[in-house]
């Protein structure tokens, strides 16, 4: 046990000397977060720039001149700019409130004043008279005039004139649109008004539901479900190929090296091989913490997936399983490559055969697919309990889906067999081939070597 | 391993020792003694047994039947930390610093942080190299990596020390530093076990032998003793005088370098002649010993007779 903790605290030491490691686990999440923050100053001091001098002066960014006449009776659309006048986006204070649902009222107010019919001054020109509206068309002031005829409360009805074709159209429709709906809704309380706005704006949210196998239903929620089972995914890949690759260097080093049977006359191969595992395996598990975190925290900052990441629920006990299966998938890959750096006497050589680890445990991978549109399925079943594409698999459908918990118990207990199997496959190969062979041995010496 | 009679004198007990590689047989029922405090060396031609037979004791390789016993019991992890051992292949993380190197060998042989980084810190100065001591392996000569890899075997002060081949690839000034090193520790009661093909270093330092060919013990037993054994009944002369018509002497072989060898005939002993060299007046001696074989000799006709 001594000599365990002496070799991983060793081999954690002579990880955190190395300078790959420190660049690829601090160093690159480092500078992705130093990247965006400069790109996102960048952004800022240029928005800065263009930013209108009043918040009222806002631009027309589709670049149309729209024009309306409002011929109702009773004058429902006044122009933008008889309205009273508002701040029409946030301050950084405001940024925060909007995400706070204990003030909703504070949000229902806000919400309401950016929205105000004011705030689409620099898109809309209004025109007492349809001719003031037709010759300002025929002058070129605007691009498209909208009437909104007289019946319009019995019959909605709106005119739009164009000069030729014009590109924009529909947006300025949807201009005009939004614009009517505002000054209709302008009267009302900030709460009714932010409920019945933002309803009437997006009549139908539909979420499609899919009836499960066990005749329950489940909220589809495919592209959230894709980015987890993918975010999981890789995460997976990228711990294990990191730790094992990390573990299949250290040893392969030590047979290049020669010390090897220095090390092995003080420590047995056992707590050798063990210390080596957990050494790597921690290192693999802060550098997919910190790539982690950074990456958190720019999507966060920067809001992009926002949307998509809303909503994404993955209970405690889940995110645990998930924790055993790639501690598993690990030890099980670990150790074989382990054994691969056992049998290999340079480095060059143990890349030649790395593949036969890496392959079979990215194969869940090419059928990602499947695991999100069906992750309970046959195949995916199938693939999550074969020891080889298990700890990937599982992840996978944990990630998405609820399963079976025979499915968990048996799938764990097969890779438990797998990885004490590697482990004792690695540790036998470790203790007798690296002293005994100088050159790489071929398949058939491989049972002569572990029977020692 | 089962446990194996082992006298509390003797700091190392091989019993019948046989250990297999498929159909070859690289240690073949082999028995042999070391006794604590003595400097002991295995010789046999390439491919006899003998790194397999030290693997063995170290427990890095298991015998296939036979007993072995060191410093007293069947090995344990305790008993590793009271072995130093440098083997014929040796090496050092090269990209490490030396001190670290020498600290976590140190710490494996149950050392504490703190008593390894003194140790190396002060072994490291009695070999100048003080100012390496954060050095990269790899940014040292090989002379100094041999430095380092003494220090490493030895750090933990053992009780039991098996170096195979300590001599190879060293330099003349690295082959004295290691001898002293060797004495002095021998001096201070640590056993010594060698490994080598160079005989003169066999005959200077070892008190006794064990010779093994094709995985057998062909020779064992006190240096001096195993020489006698080999010697023919003859002796060394150095000087004028008709040595052929010394009544006894059969025979009379040049030696090339002003030496001839006088090979008695049975029942005459050297002294015989001496005196009749000290009575008859022809005759000048400038040198007179019993013609001893070298150890070279003796293991060249041994691993001949055995086809080594």
């Amino acid at each position: 046990m001594t000599n365990l903790l002496t070799v991983f605290r060793y081999e954690l030491r002579q990880q955190f000397r190395s300078k790959a490691f420190l660049l690829l686990t601090f160093g690159l999440p480092l500078l992705a977060v130093i990247i965006f923050l400069g790109y996102r100053e960048y952004k800022d001091r240029q928005d800065e720039n263009d930013k209108p001098a009043s918040p009222v002066e806002e631009s027309n960014d589709i670049g149309t001149r729209i024009g309306y006449v409002d011929l109702t009776p009773e004058g429902l659309f006044p122009a933008p700019d008889v309205y009273e006048p508002v701040q029409c986006n946030l301050d950084e204070n405001e940024r925060g409130f909007t995400q706070t649902v204990e003030l909703a009222r504070e949000r229902s107010r806000i919400i309401k004043r950016i929205t105000s019919p004011y705030c689409l001054k620099g898109w809309l020109t209004a025109y007492n008279t349809f001719e003031a509206g037709e010759d300002a068309l025929d002058d070129g002031d605007i691009d498209v005039l909208y009437v909104i005829e007289p019946d319009y409360v019995e019959t909605g009805a709106v005119s739009q004139y164009i000069s030729g074709f014009d590109m924009e159209s529909a947006t300025s429709e949807t201009v005009l649109e939004d614009y009517l709906l505002r000054s209709l809704l302008n009267d009302l309380d900030s709460q009714t008004y932010e409920s019945l706005y933002m309803r009437l704006r997006d009549p139908a949210l539909v979420v499609r539901h899919t009836i499960t196998a066990s005749g329950e239903t489940e909220a589809d929620k495919e592209n959230q479900n894709f980015l987890v089972v993918y975010g999981f995914g890789l995460l997976m890949m990228l711990g294990i190929f990191w730790g094992g690759g990390y573990l299949m260097n250290s040893v392969v080093q030590e047979k290049e090296s020669r010390i090897i049977e220095i090390v092995l006359s003080s420590v047995s191969p056992t707590p050798l091989l063990a210390g080596k595992v957990l050494a790597m395996g921690l290192s693999a598990v802060i550098q997919v913490v910190t790539l982690l975190a950074a990456f958190i925290y720019i999507i966060t900052q920067a809001g992009v997936f926002s949307d998509s990441l809303d909503g994404i629920e993955i209970e405690a006990g889940r995110v645990a399983l998930m924790g055993l299966f790639a501690a598993l998938g690990f030890l099980l890959f670990g150790s074989l490559m382990a054994a691969i750096g056992a049998l290999s006497t340079s480095m060059r050589e143990s890349q030649n055969f790395v593949v036969v680890v890496t392959l079979p445990a990215a194969v869940p991978f090419f059928f990602m697919t499947l695991f999100v549109e069906m992750p309970n399925g046959t195949l995916a079943t199938f693939l999550s309990l074969f020891p080889l594409t298990a700890p990937l698999s599982m992840i996978m459908r944990l990630a998405v889906t609820s399963v079976p918990f025979g499915q968990i118990a048996l799938s764990v207990a097969l890779l438990l067999v797998a990885v004490a199997g590697a482990i004792w496959f690695a540790g036998r190969l470790f203790r007798v081939n690296t002293l005994l062979m100088g050159t790489m041995p071929k398949l058939r010496d491989i049972p002569r070597l572990l029977r020692g | 391993m089962p446990a194996v009679s082992s006298q509390p004198d003797h700091a190392i007990t091989v019993q019948n020792v046989t250990k297999r590689y498929g159909d070859f047989t690289a240690v073949d029922d082999l028995s042999f003694e070391v006794r604590c405090g003595e400097i002991f060396s295995m010789l046999g031609p390439n491919g006899a047994g003998k790194t397999t037979t030290l693997r063995m004791i170290l427990d890095i390789l298991k015998p296939d039947t036979g007993k072995i016993a060191v410093l007293g019991a069947p090995i344990t992890d305790r008993t590793k930390s009271r072995i130093g051992y440098l083997p014929e292949e040796r090496g050092l993380y090269r990209n490490v610093p030396v001190i670290e190197v020498l600290v976590y060998l140190g710490q494996l042989k149950g050392l504490s942080r703190a008593d390894a980084t003194r140790r190396a810190t002060d072994m490291l100065e009695q070999v100048d190299l003080g100012a390496n001591i954060k050095s990269k392996v790899s940014e040292l000569s090989k002379g100094m990596q041999q430095k380092v890899q003494i220090i490493a075997t030895v750090l933990h002060r053992p009780d039991l020390v098996i170096i195979d081949e300590p001599f190879s690839g060293l330099d003349p000034v690295n082959t004295q530093l290691i001898k002293d090193l060797l004495y002095e520790m021998n001096r201070d009661g640590v056993t010594i076990v060698m490994s080598t093909h160079q005989m003169h270093q066999i005959e200077e330092m070892a008190d006794r032998l064990l010779m093994i060919s094709r995985g057998q013990r062909v020779l064992y037993g006190e240096v001096n003793e195993v020489r006698q054994r080999f010697a023919d009944h003859a002796i060394v002369v150095e000087g004028e005088g008709d040595w052929s018509a010394l009544a006894g002497v059969t025979r009379v072989e040049g030696q090339g370098n002003g030496r001839e060898v006088l090979y008695l005939a049975e029942g005459i002993s050297p002294d015989a002649i001496m005196e009749a060299m000290a009575i008859g007046a022809d005759y000048h001696v400038r040198r007179f010993e019993l013609a001893v074989p070298s150890l070279n000799e003796v293991f060249i006709k041994v691993a001949g007779e055995n086809g080594g």
